[in-house]
């Protein structure tokens, strides 16, 4: 359900497909529990005999038994997680699928998975993972580093229609990896990696149902939608026991998940559960409304209203703070782009241009009129819901009208018609053409406020919503365009957004892969990125990321705009949900039960 | 006959073929492609994004991409989805029986309501039962599906008495037989109703005017002249002949039971055909939708000459093949 805000800022949002972690270095902490038997309390689990010897023991408390029921607003493209590019598939598929370890995204820092510790080499190079012993396959095969180099093998095999090589590759190089003994893997990066945690969240698919599609070449075929669902193995909390198409996945218990709660009974405490694909918003709530679904993620526009009937609905709503991405207003500074005209360039490329424009926006009223008060405004590309890495002394823009012109009367631009309406000094009227998405309400509502806040400073503002695919073009590849709102989803590690900060970048927004940084300050941003990404100790990235932070505060190469907050309803009887802007809902579901 | 219907169902192949070059036409001169939207993950490098578009075979002009698609469609091959990996056939399928289910039982309501209510709006013409039907199917044109299935959603969640969309209920696995059919049922209605009402306005109107003109007929004084009862006039000499346009828009209705309705499917969370297109026309992928503008064309093709057909069996004026 973290695909809210996808709906909301429609396809203009983008996924970062990792996951980023928080602390390098840090050893996985596992307290092996000893227990006789898990099998757990549901009636309808079937009795299978597990030793849960190697199972990690947690401090989950809760009721065995009963199914969980919710919403996703699309449908799965295929089960094949490797293959998967978008979160309607990732989504479910995390209940199925563990990796080596992940990020909590409560506490921000690694969980050990499938990988019980890890260690690394002085120069970074070399990681060692020891895998938790004892663990198997839902299917009962047992799991062990074979599964890991294979999985492994795929990612970095070129047919392989994937994401996650590119991300993984370390300047275009892939990894070196070997199993040291069955419980044992050791990976060699071609250079160090700071953010190493962030691309080895991949999940570990099972080499004895896979190897062979694979060595037929027909891997990207596999495990598409109509696929029995018997054949998915996993080792997450569930398995999935049904698809209707289009319609509804059915979840059952995995009887050899390797957590245990705090009695030591194998986890997850729910039987199964029902994620319904229910495309539309509205009916997503009125299915919860009905008592359908067990919780349901919210638009700031349903808030008032759900918050209303909490007493007789028998459900809490929730805030979770900001959410993690943000949006932003850009202005074309790219030499390149013939179709603006030289003097409007000239305007955009400059510092004082931007930060008059940025004085300029109201960002309070845009949080009341777009967000209904439910939203913050933002400073910087890290969310303020990142304690991690967010820098409060970033650079702040408050409203601020006479600022704003007189940074504009600086640059020459003054009202000489004595219309309200601003000149620059040769003459040109200072306006532009704001781009936005469209069947996008949020972006629109947003264009109509900066068209506003922007026309009491003198500048004309003409909105033009595109369809996204028509905009894309535009901004990646014929550079037609003056200005445009549009939004990121963010992560952890700003090191993630290093396609969009740097300057060869292809989402360098502003002016897209540059031959040489254009500006000085784009290089000093280069050269951080560079040093980040090498870096392993988080406190000396934590001091780079805040040098960034503050000269993109100060150069405004794109202004921050908004950001909504997460909001959601709980049904009471649900217990243990640790609902969070950055993890969602269902994150923690091995851990949830019912009353 | 046979020679007509085979010399129609040839004619039909070149007008499909040239449906579909003009439909990938405009499908490949919108600006971006299937790669487009998915390249916007800054974690995917240039060459990352071009190897993917070579892969997807979306690297070639679009008029090479059109005949290395017509010559495996030809073959009756239609190709893999982009988005899903698997064959536009085998994903088609998957939701034909829901979108066949809802489309006919939405076919047949419409014309089992509009058909009786368009000939007693017919024989009481401008009598308050004329208004009040005329009234109905003005309501029902005008009113959008989706919003009209937002309404009945609304008053399903308010009273209970119906799910809030979908096909089956969430414990739909752990019901016996007789309870799923009963379940699906339930869900049918909804969908049913809102699909039907939209379809029927059309439907009644015609029959009405088609009635009318023909009540006029001197053959239908003549038969009240004959002492006929009222009945056999209005039904025997006066709906058959009437029928006839209206048989034509039952051959136009049948090229819609595939196609489904994206809005109303969205709403009511169906999962039809619809939805899948709608969304393979939003995402780009090219080889679904054309598919199913495939599927579409043929099968208005195929509505058209089944009506031509009927035409000829109901009305012994009619002969097929002549001429």
């Amino acid at each position: 359900m973290s695909s809210i805000v996808a709906t909301r800022l429609g396809r203009s949002r983008i996924a970062l497909l990792l996951l980023p972690l928080l602390m390098a270095g840090c050893t996985g902490k596992s307290d092996g529990g000893n227990a006789s038997n898990g099998g757990g309390g549901g009636g309808a689990t079937p009795s299978v005999k597990v030793d849960t010897a190697g199972m990690l023991k947690t401090d989950a408390t809760g009721k065995f038994g009963g199914r969980f029921t919710d919403a996703t607003n699309a449908e799965p493209k295929t089960f094949n997680f490797i293959i998967s590019k978008e979160t309607s598939s990732s989504i479910p598929l995390s209940q199925v699928f563990d990796g080596l370890i992940s990020r909590n995204p409560k506490t921000l820092a690694i969980d050990p998975d499938l990988a019980e510790s890890w260690t690394t080499s002085p120069d970074g190079k070399t990681w060692t993972f020891k895998l938790r012993q004892g663990i198997k396959w839902s299917d009962g095969q047992p799991f062990s580093a074979d599964d890991v180099v294979f999985t492994l093998s795929v990612i970095f095999d070129e047919k392989v229609d994937t994401t996650l090589r590119d991300v993984m590759k370390i300047n275009g190089k892939p990894w070196a990896y070997k199993k040291i003994d069955d419980s044992t893997v050791q990976i060699d990066l071609p250079e160090p990696l700071g953010v190493f945690f962030e691309v080895a969240q991949f999940p570990i698919l099972p080499k004895h149902k896979l190897e062979s599609a694979w060595k037929a070449g027909k891997f990207n075929s596999t495990w598409g939608v109509d696929t029995n669902p018997a054949e998915l193995v996993g080792t997450g909390p569930f398995t999935l026991a049904g698809y209707r198409v289009g319609e509804s996945l059915t979840f059952k218990r995995n009887p050899y998940y390797w957590r245990l709660d705090a009695s030591g009974k194998q986890l997850p405490f729910f039987d199964g559960g029902v994620t319904q694909v229910v495309p539309d918003l509205n009916t997503v709530i009125l299915k919860f409304k009905s008592k359908e679904t067990d919780y349901v993620a919210l638009r700031p526009e349903d808030w008032k209203g759900m918050q209303a009937d909490e007493a007789s609905g028998g459900y809490k709503t929730v805030d979770n703070g900001p959410t993690w991405g943000f949006t932003y207003l850009g202005f074309n500074q790219n030499a390149r782009a013939t179709a603006v005209p030289d003097y409007k360039r000239a305007w955009f490329s400059k510092k004082e241009f931007r930060q008059a424009v940025s004085y300029a926006i109201d960002r309070d009223a845009m949080v009341q009129t777009v967000f209904r008060g439910l939203g913050v405004p933002l400073w910087s590309p890290v969310s303020t819901a990142n304690t991690a890495f967010y820098d409060p002394n970033v650079k702040k823009y408050p409203h601020n009208p006479a600022m704003a012109k007189q940074l504009l009367a600086g640059l020459g631009m003054t009202d000489k018609s004595g219309t309200g309406m601003l000149v620059d000094s040769a003459g040109h009227p200072v306006e532009f053409t704001l781009f936005a998405a469209s069947g996008n309400n949020i972006s629109a509502a947003i264009c109509t406020l900066i068209q506003d806040n922007l026309k009491q400073v003198g500048i004309k503002v003409d909105v033009t919503p595109m369809q996204f695919n028509a905009l894309v073009t535009k901004i990646n590849g014929s550079f037609d365009w003056e200005a445009v709102v549009l939004g990121f989803t963010g992560g952890v590690e700003p090191y993630t957004g290093k396609s969009i900060w740097t300057s060869p970048g292809r989402m360098h927004v502003w002016n897209p892969q540059e031959a040489t940084p254009a500006t000085p300050w784009e290089a000093d941003i280069d050269k951080i990125f560079a040093a980040a990404g090498k870096e392993t100790d988080t406190a000396k990235r934590k001091v780079l990321y805040n040098q960034f932070q503050e000269i993109v505060g100060e150069q405004q190469p794109i202004i921050f705009l908004v950001t909504a907050k997460s909001l959601g309803a709980i049904r009471n009887r649900m217990v243990g949900m640790k609902p969070n802007a950055l993890g969602g809902f269902r994150w923690n579901m091995y851990e949830i039960s019912a009353q | 006959m046979i020679r007509f219907l085979l010399k129609r169902l040839l004619n039909m192949l070149p007008l499909v073929i040239g449906i579909s070059f003009i439909s990938f036409a405009i499908l490949r001169l919108a600006p971006g492609d299937f790669v487009t939207t998915l390249s916007q993950d800054p974690n995917l490098s240039k060459e990352a994004v071009a190897q993917m578009r070579a892969e997807y075979g979306l690297d070639k002009p679009w008029l090479v991409q059109y005949f290395l698609w017509l010559f495996n469609a030809l073959r009756l091959n239609f190709g893999y989805s982009l988005a899903y990996h698997i064959p536009v056939v085998t994903l088609m399928m998957q939701r034909l029986g829901n979108t066949l289910l809802l489309s006919i039982c939405a076919l047949a309501f419409s014309w089992g309501v509009a058909i009786p209510l368009g000939v007693c709006a017919a024989v009481r013409r401008n009598t308050w039962i004329d208004r009040f039907v005329s009234l109905f199917a003005f309501a029902g044109i005008s009113t959008p599906g989706f919003f009209l299935a937002l309404l009945l959603l609304l008053f399903a969640q308010k009273t209970g008495w119906f799910p809030i969309g979908g096909m089956h209920s969430s414990d739909a696995d752990l019901m016996s037989p007789s309870e799923r059919l009963w379940d699906v049922a339930r869900h049918l209605m909804l969908p049913t109703l809102v699909l039907g009402i939209g379809g029927c306005a059309g439907i009644m109107r015609q029959m009405r005017g088609s009635l009318l003109d023909t009540l006029r007929e001197n053959y239908i004084t003549a038969s009240r002249a004959r002492g006929l009862s009222e009945r056999v006039v209005i039904w025997k000499h006066g709906f058959r002949n009437a029928i006839n346009p209206l048989i034509t828009i039952f051959g136009f209705s049948l090229a819609g039971l595939l196609s489904g309705a994206a809005l109303v499917e969205n709403v009511m969370s169906w999962p039809g055909l619809g939805r899948l297109i709608l969304e393979a026309v939003q995402s780009g992928d090219q080889y679904v939708v054309m598919g199913s503008f495939v599927m579409s064309a043929t099968l208005l093709l195929l509505g058209n000459l089944f009506s031509d057909v009927l035409l000829a069996v109901t009305d012994p004026r009619i002969k097929l093949g002549r001429g």
